[in-house]
């Protein structure tokens, strides 16, 4: 490999600036902690340097270092879940919210809950500040359902797998990642699809 | 007939595992007859798509 390509990636500061910054975003929101967040992306970022020999293009270069925070991710949840995440799940009045509130008796929606047509969402992806919304509105879940839901659609992990690291059972599971997707489509209804002038 | 209530519940489920063949029937016929839950349905689907976006994002 040529020796000067391999560097760049470290040289470019504004870059590496940039990657950090999404690192921090995704360790944030997956570890809820700061300061284990930094730590996590610093570790991971001197892996990256350590092994930036196999590099050429960025674009490999980016999925090779989430891969490695990725894994430094797991291993603190492994450490710390079983005890915090557990915990959570009882003691955590939010997280006991369980969306009945907006159906009625029969189990029809409530006409104030029901969900509202979502306009041009194509184009919302688009939109810088839709994603500020979609983050916001992430960074609201409850720590156990944003634990699990960021585990099962941000990482890809399957449920199997979440349910040992976590020591869940499937239904627990299950009820979680039902919460964190009702949140979110009400927290999106709310905010942004609503508000017609978006779409 | 299934509940709207369940139905979210199946949407959400029919990510995690196959759901069993009475599962799957009762939550189409339900959707066939309800189009706010065809709404809901609609509007998980642009949800998984963005996350999946998101994960893109720079």
């Amino acid at each position: 490999m040529n020796a000067q390509l391999d560097s760049s990636f470290f040289q470019d500061s504004a870059y590496i600036s940039d990657l950090r910054e999404q690192m921090l975003k995704f360790a944030t929101l997956q570890l809820r902690d700061k300061t284990q967040a930094e730590d996590a992306v610093q570790d991971a970022l001197i892996s990256a340097y350590k092994n930036s020999k196999a590099f050429t293009g960025k674009c490999a270069f980016k999925t090779w270092v989430f891969a490695i925070l990725k894994n430094k991710i797991i291993d603190l949840i492994r450490g710390k879940s079983r005890f915090v995440a557990i915990a959570d799940l009882q003691e955590n009045s939010e997280d006991q919210e369980d969306y009945s509130f907006m159906f009625d008796a029969g189990g029809h929606w409530q006409a104030e809950h029901s969900p509202s047509a979502w306009n041009n969402p194509e184009g919302s992806l688009k939109q810088q500040q839709f994603w500020m919304i979609f983050e916001t509105c992430l960074n609201k879940l409850p720590g156990p359902q944003a634990q699990t839901f960021m585990m099962r659609e941000f990482i890809g992990l399957e449920s199997a797998e979440i349910c040992k690291e976590l020591m869940l059972t499937t239904s627990n599971l299950h009820v979680l990642l039902y919460r964190a997707r009702m949140s979110l489509q009400k927290c999106l209804d709310n905010n942004w699809f609503k508000d017609s002038h978006h779409a | 007939m299934l509940s709207c209530y369940k139905t979210t519940q199946y949407i959400s489920l029919a990510q995690e595992r196959q759901l069993v063949l009475k599962e799957r029937v009762s939550m189409r016929v339900h959707l066939l007859l309800c189009s706010i839950c065809r709404r809901f349905n609609k509007n998980s689907k642009m949800l998984s798509k963005a996350m999946h976006e998101f994960t893109k994002q720079p």
